[in-house]
């Protein structure tokens, strides 16, 4: 019998409410769940491991979130990495996707918004 | 981000639509239009061609560099509900039509409930009104009445500043989230507009408090935002001076004690004075 | 090394005037010294003797913990010299005395009032204000950047304000924008040609040239004092004489959201 993948993913924001809000969710839902307020110990991180979904944030202190996800892409490229971000353009949006990543969220959003996109990047991880 | 833009036949409700499709072109948003009708037997003919006609016109802006939102046919309409018709599209992002007949103000608090709308955008007629056709008072019930944050559009301008009111302590993180996304949008900085009595600021220590936390919160985040203090007795002035530079919001809590001051009802006192747009945040 | 004095209460307008005190490094070379006033109300100035000190140890020590609990709060990176000078007595006299005896080059303190010119009016005109044998920070919000402005014109005495200026910001890399005021019953902003600033403004910028000051931009602006005001909130402060009467330059001060320095 084919027992179903555990997935892993990461959470990167500086605000501590997102990872507080989306952690328990996420865990509840069967995935396993690592949050980081900066992008610094969230970088040592994805050396140290690969994960199969990353949620990072793009206007940080010290290592911004282009720069992390373009590491994380660069590490892992099976990664699928979710843009969320409080300042939106079209330029990050564009330049995100660019570099390759699953979906680009604007904040705020709901919770069943940003499960139905991790859904969708699990239904893409498995299907491989 | 989920925005749900509640449209009618009237030429307002087409004025908003560049503003529309910036705001959903720059966060890529799931975007709802939603068309009020009265007819209840089926799709209004004459509805369905404006609805047509302002996704037309909406793709023309949103998709010129990147195909954000893959259009809708007319024919994809189906019936959802007891007088409730809609078609969605999967681009990039989710883009809805929906038309609903009945009341309109049930019809689109009861779309913003169903959406879990973040933002609701609508358009009224310009000066000191701000009416819909036929719907006396819609965009004052509208902004009184949504669960989530309702901007209404005057008129179309490019906004310098953010003047936001603060008579209460009850500020929610999506309403900060929001706030962050205009200010991008529109490169404005942020006025956090506390209002004095005579018995001092409204609110008293917890509303200083809240100031300053706002203003720390703006402050670490490189958004350009000052503390301002205005008297009640000029706030009517000061939201007309404010309304020529851009976007008057406020902070709406249960208990906004500016709603419990006013003789009448502050959200539509404001909706009405404003010249440009109004935000009001929950 | 200059000295200043900055004024706490337990106040929005002092959370604000201490987390300013995070940007002045990058102005003004500056110690920082805390004060708090406590007024004692008339109940607790009657007595003498042994009555009366303990009353106002004890009041000193509420004054000490409320300072503390604002320090805590506000987390402010900046290091102030010593610890905070609590006194008990009348706000004026006792800032006044400090001002005096400690010799310090600037007084800072907070303020978030409305832009009421009269009440403007009478905060400036005030014997705190008026008396200080410094110049004045009133700090109204946190700096955006560091840039400045000079606000010249209107009864501005130009020698004494550039003057004081450079007094405070030598040694520090500050870019300065002049800016000449002209009042106009005008709901917008109007940029007018330079040689309407005259001569004057030709005094200034040589003067700040001298200084070795880098002018950034010169503005002779003209509209209301509130569309004026608002023009300058972009500045980390503007600096002016201190007003002693009523005029539109003192109303453009009243309104503008950003922090100013009042030399005199």
């Amino acid at each position: 019998m084919n027992e179903k993948r555990t997935l892993s993913i990461l959470i990167l924001d500086d605000e501590p409410i997102v990872s507080k809000r989306l952690k328990p969710s996420l865990e509840k839902r069967g995935y396993v769940v690592e949050t980081f307020t900066e992008s610094l110990k969230a970088l040592k991180r994805i050396k140290e491991r690969n994960f199969d979904i990353v949620i990072t944030d793009l206007k940080m202190e010290g290592v911004d979130g282009m720069e992390f996800l373009t590491e994380v892409k660069k590490r892992s490229p099976e990664t699928e990495v979710i843009v969320i971000t409080g300042f939106a353009t079209m330029e990050t949006a564009k330049e995100s996707f660019k570099k390759g990543v699953f979906d680009f969220l604007s904040k705020p959003f709901k919770l069943g918004e940003i499960t139905e996109i991790i859904e969708k990047a699990e239904e893409k991880i498995l299907s491989r | 981000m989920r925005i749900l833009t509640a449209m009618d036949s009237h030429s307002y409700s087409r004025d908003i639509i560049p503003d529309v499709a910036r705001l959903a072109a720059n966060t890529w948003a799931d975007l709802t239009l939603l068309g009020v009708q009265q007819d209840k037997n089926g799709p209004d003919r004459k509805m369905v061609e404006a609805m047509m006609s302002y996704q037309d016109e909406l793709l023309a802006h949103v998709n010129r560099e990147e195909t954000l939102y893959e259009p809708i046919s007319s024919a994809d309409l189906k019936e959802t509900g007891k007088g409730t018709w809609q078609a969605s599209s999967r681009g990039r992002k989710k883009l809805t039509i929906c038309l609903r007949a009945g009341d309109a103000l049930k019809s689109i608090l009861a779309q913003a409930e169903d959406e879990e709308s973040d933002l609701l955008i609508l358009g009224c007629t310009r000066g000191f009104d701000c009416e819909w056709e036929n719907e006396l008072g819609l965009p004052q019930k509208v902004a009184k009445e949504a669960n989530c944050s309702v901007l209404v559009i005057k008129e179309q301008k490019k906004a310098s500043q953010i003047s936001s009111f603060l008579d209460q302590t009850n500020v929610s993180q999506q309403s900060l989230e929001l706030i962050n996304q205009l200010v991008t949008l529109h490169d404005a900085g942020l006025k956090i507009v506390g209002l004095k009595g005579q018995k001092g600021l409204i609110g008293k220590e917890d509303v200083e408090k809240k100031m300053m936390e706002l203003l720390k919160y703006y402050n670490e985040r490189k958004i350009s935002a000052w503390i301002k203090m205005v008297d009640m007795e000029n706030l009517e002035d000061y939201v007309v001076t404010a309304t020529r530079e851009g976007i008057v919001a406020l902070w709406v809590g249960k208990k906004s004690l500016l709603s419990k001051i006013f003789s009448r009802d502050l959200v539509g006192k404001l909706v009405s004075r404003s010249q440009s747009s109004i935000l009001i945040l929950r | 090394m200059k000295k200043a004095l900055l004024c706490l209460d337990e106040n929005l307008a002092s959370s604000i005037a201490l987390r300013y005190a995070d940007c002045i490094p990058d102005l003004i070379e500056t110690d920082i010294y805390l004060i708090h006033v406590e007024e004692p109300d008339k109940r607790q100035q009657a007595g003498t003797g042994w009555v009366r000190r303990t009353m106002e140890k004890g009041i000193k020590e509420l004054g000490r913990e409320a300072v503390q609990r604002l320090l805590r709060t506000e987390k402010v990176k900046f290091r102030f010299k010593g610890a905070p000078n609590i006194v008990v007595g009348d706000r004026e006299r006792e800032i006044l005395f400090e001002l005096k005896v400690g010799e310090y080059d600037l007084y800072i303190e907070g303020n978030v009032s409305t832009p009421n010119p009269a009440e403007f009016f009478d905060l400036v005109t005030s014997k705190l204000y008026s008396k200080a044998p410094c110049p004045i920070l009133m700090v109204k919000n946190l700096a955006v950047n560091n840039r400045v402005a000079l606000l010249c014109g209107d009864g501005v005495d130009h020698d004494l304000l550039v003057g004081s200026f450079l007094h405070l910001t030598d040694n520090r890399d500050v870019e300065v924008d002049m800016v000449f005021y002209k009042f106009q019953e005008k709901n917008e902003i109007s940029f007018l040609d330079r040689k309407e600033g005259g001569s004057d403004l030709e005094a200034v910028e040589k003067a700040l040239l001298e200084g070795g000051k880098q002018i950034k931009g010169c503005h002779v602006v003209s509209g209301t004092p509130e569309v004026v005001g608002d023009y300058l909130k972009d500045f980390a402060f503007v600096a002016s004489t201190l007003p002693t009467r009523k005029s539109p330059r003192m109303e453009v001060m009243a309104n503008t959201p950003v922090s100013l320095l009042l030399c005199h």
